[in-house]
C-alpha cells in the first residue's frame, strides 16, 4: 500500500495572482485538486471564478504564481497547448459554432484531437470512426437525436449540453465547466447534473465546476472551495463550507441550502 | 460538409450551379465572336482570383485587402521567366504558384500578428510594398511600363484553345478549393472565422490554420495573374495596384462570400460593367464606388446570398421554424 | 557628411513627422472613440489639399483662410460621410467589415470627384510670401514654412490633449469610447457627439492636407499613401494611443528624412522595416503595455 513517490495532483495552484489595472481579480490563491476529485467553486458574482478558470487555461497570463498540471507548469502556455494537454473547457456564455451542425461541432473537436485537421482532402464526414465517436459523445450528453441540426437553432440548455459535449471530446482528464446548468429551467438541471455525474465517473474524470445554484453544489461535489474578490476564502467539505463564517458572511443576504 | 451557414447553398445546388456554369463557359464561346473568349478569358481568371480571395475571406474570415500583391507577383513571375527566356510555360504556371505560397508565408506571418481591422491594413501596406518594389525597379521588371510581348508556347497561341486551357484550370481549382473546404482542415478554417476563442480551446493552433489559409489563397492569386499574363502577353503594375484587391474583394461580396460560384458571378458582372463604363467615361472609380457602398447598405449578404436566402425562405416555408435560414 | 545636412534633414523629418500626426492622431480619435477604422481617411487629406488649391491658388484667396477652409471643408465632408451612410451600420454583425467596404467605396468615390473637378495632373500652391524664406537662428537654418507647421502641429498635439482631459467634451468622448450605451443613459447625446468627433478628426486630415499643398504636389493619388502613412504610425506607436501617433509619425519622419539621404528611391522601405520589426518584436506599439496583444 506504500507508493514511493506520490503522483501529482492533477491540478495545482499556487499563489496565482492577477490585477487589471488596480483591481485584483485573482490574489494569491492556491490549491491543488485531486485525481478523480468532483469538486466546485463558489462565490459571490465578481468574485474572479471565471477569471481564475481563464488564468488556468491559457486565456490569461498570470501576473504571479504558477499552474502546474500533472507536475508540470502551463501558466503562460496559449488555450490550444493547454487543450491539447488535457484540459477541456465549457463556457459560461456558451460558445459553440452556431452555423455547423451539432454533430459537426463535436466532430471539428474530435479530429482536432486526432490531429487530422490538417487533412486537405477527404471530405470531414467521411471520417467514419470518428463520426462514430462524436456521435456516442453526444449520446452521453443525450444529443445524439439533434446532431443533424444546426447549433444555434438549439434551445439553451442543448446548446450547454453542446458545449460540454465539445469539451469531453478532447478526451481531457480534467474538464472544467463555468455555470453548466445556468439558464436551465429545473428539470433540466436534474437531467443535466444526471448526465454530468455519470460522464464523470465512467470516464473517471476529474471535473471542477463553477455554480452558483447551490442545490447542485452541495448535491453532487465532494470538495468545494469558495472564492470572494479574488481571494480563496475556504474549502472543505461540503458539509464544512456550509457551516463556515467567513462563507456565510461573504454570502451575506443569499441562502445556503444545506 | 456542405457549408453549414444558413441561406448558405447545400453542396449539391453549387454543383449544380457549377455545372451549368461549366456548360455555359464551354459553350458560349463557339458562338463565334472574339468578344465572348476575351470576356469569358477574363471572367474565368478574376474569377478564380475571387475564389482564391474567398477561401482567405467568406471561409476563414480574414479580410485581405492585400491579394493583389500575389496576383501580380504570379503575373510577373510567368511574364519575366518567359520573356526572359528562362523557362517554359509548362514550368512557370506550376513556378508561380509555388512564388505566392513563398510571398505569403513572409507577408502573412507579419501581417497575422493583429487582428480585425489592423489586419486588414497590414495587408494592404505590404501588398503596397510590393507595388512600389515592382513599379521602381525599372532594370528588373520594366517599372512603370511593364513587359509587352510575351512569347507563348505554340500549343496555347490561339485565343480560343487557351481560353479552354484556362476554363480547365479554373474548375478543376474550383474542385479543389471546394474539396478543401469540405475537409476537417476546411471545417476548421470555418470555425476560426466563427468562434476564433473557442477553436484555440479544441486544441487549434489559430494562427497556424490563419497562415495556411493565406499561403492557399495566395497560391490561387498567383495562379490567376499567370494565366492572366498568359492571356494577355503583357504585364504592368497596375496588376499589384491596391484597387485590384479591392476589385476582388468587391467581387466577391457582390456574389456573396458564402459560396465559391458566388465570387464567379460576382467576377462576371464587374467585368462586364468594368468593360462598359470604360466605354463611356474614364470615371469608373464612382460607380465601382457606388455599386460597392449600395451593397454594404443595402445587400449585406451580397446580391446572390440575399437571392439565396430569399430562395431558402421560400423553400422553408412551411418547415419547421428552426432549420430556415436565419439573417 | 556635415552637421548642417543632418539638422536639415531633422527638422525635414520633423515637419513631414507632423503632417503625418495630423492625418494619424485623427485616425487614432475615429477609432477610440467611434470604432471605427476610417480607410477613407486619406481622403480627406486630399480634400483638404484640393479645397485649399481651389481657394488659394484659383480663387485668390488668402493662404491662411485657405487652410481654415480647408479644415473646415474636410470636416463638413467627413460629417456628411459619417452621418448618412456610416451611421448605418454600426452595431450590425461583422461590422468591422463592413466599415472597411464602406469607407472604401468612399475612397474610390472622393478620387473621382476630385479627379472630375481639377483633373488628374498635379496641382500646386506657393507658400506665403512671408513664409516663403529661410529662418535662421545660430547655425541653425530651416524653411520658414516647416517651422509654422511644426508649431501648428505642436499646438494641436497639446490642445487635443487638453480638450480631452479638461473639457467635458473631452470627458463625454473618453465615457463613449469606454461604454457607449453607459455614455447614453448618463446624458451623453452619442449621436451628435460621434459626428462631432468624426467631423473634427477629418478636419485636421484636411488641415494637414493643406499644409501640405504649398511643399508637395497636390495629386489623387496622395490619399492612399496617406492611409498607409498613417497606419504605419499607429502600429509604431499604439493603436489607439494618442500619443503613440505623435511618437510613431516622429520616427517615421525622421527614418523617412534619413532614408532618403542613403537610398533616395526606396527610402519608404524603411518604414516598412520598422513597422515590420514592431510587429515581430512589439505588436502592441511602442507606447503600450507588453502583453497586450496576445
Amino acid at each position: 500500500m506504500e507508493n514511493a513517490q506520490t503522483p501529482p495532483p492533477v491540478l495545482e495552484v499556487r499563489r496565482l495572482s492577477k490585477a487589471f489595472g488596480g483591481l485584483k481579480v485573482a490574489h494569491d490563491v492556491s490549491f491543488s485538486i485531486r485525481r478523480g476529485e468532483l469538486s466546485a467553486i463558489i462565490g459571490p458574482n465578481g468574485a474572479g471564478k471565471t477569471t481564475l478558470f481563464n488564468l488556468i487555461t491559457g486565456k490569461l497570463v498570470p501576473d504571479a504564481g504558477m499552474v502546474l498540471f500533472k507536475g508540470e507548469r502551463i501558466d503562460g502556455l496559449s488555450p490550444a497547448d493547454i487543450a491539447r494537454k488535457g484540459i477541456g473547457r465549457a463556457f459560461q456564455i456558451t460558445s459553440i459554432f452556431k452555423e455547423r451542425t451539432v454533430l459537426e461541432n463535436v466532430l471539428i473537436s474530435v479530429l482536432s484531437r486526432e490531429k487530422k485537421t490538417a487533412r486537405l482532402f477527404r471530405k470531414a464526414s467521411g471520417h467514419l470512426e470518428e463520426v462514430r465517436e462524436a456521435m456516442e459523445i453526444l449520446g452521453t450528453l443525450s444529443l445524439d437525436g439533434k446532431a443533424g441540426e444546426m447549433a444555434g437553432s438549439l434551445p439553451h440548455g442543448d446548446q450547454k449540453r453542446l458545449d460540454i459535449s465539445m469539451a469531453l471530446a478532447l478526451n481531457p482528464e480534467l474538464v472544467m465547466l463555468d455555470e453548466p446548468m445556468a439558464g436551465m429551467s429545473p428539470e433540466e438541471r436534474a437531467t443535466t447534473v444526471d448526465l454530468i455525474r455519470k460522464v464523470w465517473s465512467e470516464k473517471a474524470l476529474t471535473l471542477l465546476f463553477i455554480e452558483h445554484d447551490m442545490d447542485v453544489v452541495f448535491g453532487i461535489s465532494e470538495w468545494i472551495r469558495v472564492l470572494n474578490q479574488g481571494v480563496l476564502l475556504a474549502e472543505g467539505t461540503p458539509a464544512e463550507i456550509s457551516r463556515n463564517r467567513d462563507v456565510i458572511t461573504a454570502y451575506l443576504g443569499e441562502e445556503i441550502v444545506e | 460538409m456542405s457549408g453549414g451557414k444558413p441561406g448558405a447553398k447545400s453542396g449539391r445546388d453549387e454543383w449544380a450551379q457549377w455545372g451549368i456554369a461549366l456548360v455555359l463557359f464551354a459553350v458560349v464561346p463557339l458562338l463565334g465572336k472574339k468578344y465572348f473568349v476575351s470576356m469569358g478569358n477574363e471572367i474565368l481568371v478574376m474569377g478564380l482570383f475571387a475564389m482564391g480571395f474567398n477561401l482567405l475571406y467568406g471561409v476563414t474570415g480574414m479580410l485581405s485587402f492585400g491579394q493583389a500583391a500575389y496576383y501580380g507577383v504570379g503575373a510577373y513571375t510567368v511574364g519575366l521567366l518567359l520573356s526572359k527566356g528562362v523557362a517554359p510555360f509548362w514550368v512557370a504556371l506550376p513556378a508561380t504558384m509555388a512564388v505566392g505560397a513563398a510571398l505569403a508565408l513572409v507577408l502573412g506571418p507579419l501581417c497575422i500578428r493583429l487582428t480585425g481591422v489592423y489586419f486588414t491594413m497590414l495587408t494592404l501596406a505590404f501588398a503596397e510594398m510590393v507595388w512600389g518594389i515592382v513599379f521602381k525597379w525599372y532594370d528588373f521588371t520594366g517599372g512603370d511600363n511593364g513587359i509587352q510581348g510575351i512569347p507563348m508556347p505554340e500549343a496555347l497561341h490561339d485565343p480560343l484553345r487557351y481560353y479552354y486551357f484556362t476554363l480547365a484550370v479554373v474548375f478543376v481549382s474550383f474542385w479543389l478549393i471546394r474539396r478543401i473546404v469540405d475537409s476537417p482542415f476546411g471545417a476548421v478554417l470555418q470555425s476560426i472565422r466563427e468562434n476564433p476563442e473557442r477553436a484555440g480551446f479544441i486544441g487549434v493552433k489559430v494562427r497556424r490554420y490563419q497562415l495556411a489559409a493565406m499561403v492557399l489563397s495566395g497560391v490561387f492569386a498567383a495562379l490567376a495573374g499567370g494565366l492572366f499574363a498568359g492571356y494577355q502577353h503583357s504585364i504592368h503594375p497596375d496588376m499589384l495596384h491596391w484597387t485590384k484587391s479591392g476589385e476582388v474583394i468587391l467581387m466577391s461580396i457582390l456574389g456573396g462570400v458564402s459560396s465559391f460560384f458566388g465570387p464567379l458571378m460576382g467576377a462576371a458582372v464587374i467585368v462586364f460593367i468594368e468593360d462598359m463604363i470604360g466605354k463611356y467615361t474614364e470615371f469608373w472609380e464612382i460607380w465601382i464606388g457606388g455599386i460597392m457602398l449600395a451593397i454594404v447598405i443595402f445587400f449585406p449578404r451580397g446580391v446572390i446570398g440575399t437571392s439565396d436566402t430569399w430562395i431558402t425562405r421560400w423553400r422553408n416555408h412551411g418547415k419547421r421554424a428552426d432549420t430556415a435560414a436565419r439573417p | 557628411m556635415d552637421g548642417s545636412l543632418l539638422v536639415a534633414q531633422l527638422i525635414s523629418g520633423l515637419t513631414s513627422a507632423m503632417t503625418l500626426f495630423l492625418v494619424a492622431s485623427g485616425l487614432t480619435l475615429i477609432f477610440g472613440v467611434v470604432n471605427v477604422f476610417n480607410f477613407a481617411h486619406g481622403s480627406f487629406y486630399l480634400l483638404g489639399a484640393y479645397f485649399a488649391y481651389q481657394a488659394v491658388a484659383v480663387s485668390g484667396v488668402d493662404f491662411w483662410a485657405g487652410v481654415l477652409l480647408a479644415f473646415l471643408g474636410a470636416g463638413a465632408a467627413g460629417m456628411v460621410m459619417e452621418y448618412i451612410f456610416l451611421r448605418r451600420i454600426y452595431g450590425r454583425a461583422g461590422e468591422a467589415g463592413f466599415q472597411i467596404l464602406l469607407t472604401y467605396s468612399f475612397i474610390l468615390i472622393i478620387d473621382d470627384v476630385v479627379k472630375m473637378i481639377w483633373g488628374s495632373d498635379y496641382k500646386s500652391i506657393s507658400k506665403p510670401a512671408i513664409l516663403s524664406g529661410p529662418f535662421t537662428v545660430g547655425e541653425v537654418t530651416m524653411p520658414r514654412y516647416d517651422l509654422v507647421v511644426i508649431v501648428i502641429g505642436l499646438a494641436v498635439a497639446f490642445g487635443m490633449w487638453a480638450a480631452i482631459r479638461r473639457t467635458r467634451f473631452g470627458r463625454n468622448l473618453r465615457a463613449i469610447s469606454s461604454n457607449r450605451e453607459m455614455a447614453s443613459s448618463l446624458g451623453v447625446n452619442v449621436p451628435l457627439t460621434l459626428s462631432l468627433v468624426f467631423g473634427l478628426a477629418t478636419a485636421l486630415g484636411g488641415l494637414s492636407g493643406a499644409l501640405s499643398a504649398p511643399v508637395r504636389t497636390v495629386t489623387p493619388g496622395a490619399g492612399i499613401e496617406v492611409i498607409i502613412g498613417s497606419l504605419i504610425v499607429v502600429v509604431i506607436g499604439g493603436l489607439g494611443n494618442f500619443w503613440g501617433a505623435l511618437v510613431g509619425a516622429l520616427v517615421i519622419g525622421e527614418v523617412t528624412a534619413f532614408g532618403i539621404l542613403f537610398l533616395p528611391q526606396w527610402a519608404i522601405l524603411f518604414s516598412y522595416a520598422v513597422m515590420a520589426l514592431v510587429l515581430i518584436f512589439r505588436p502592441e506599439g511602442l507606447l503600450m503595455k507588453r502583453g497586450a496583444v496576445r
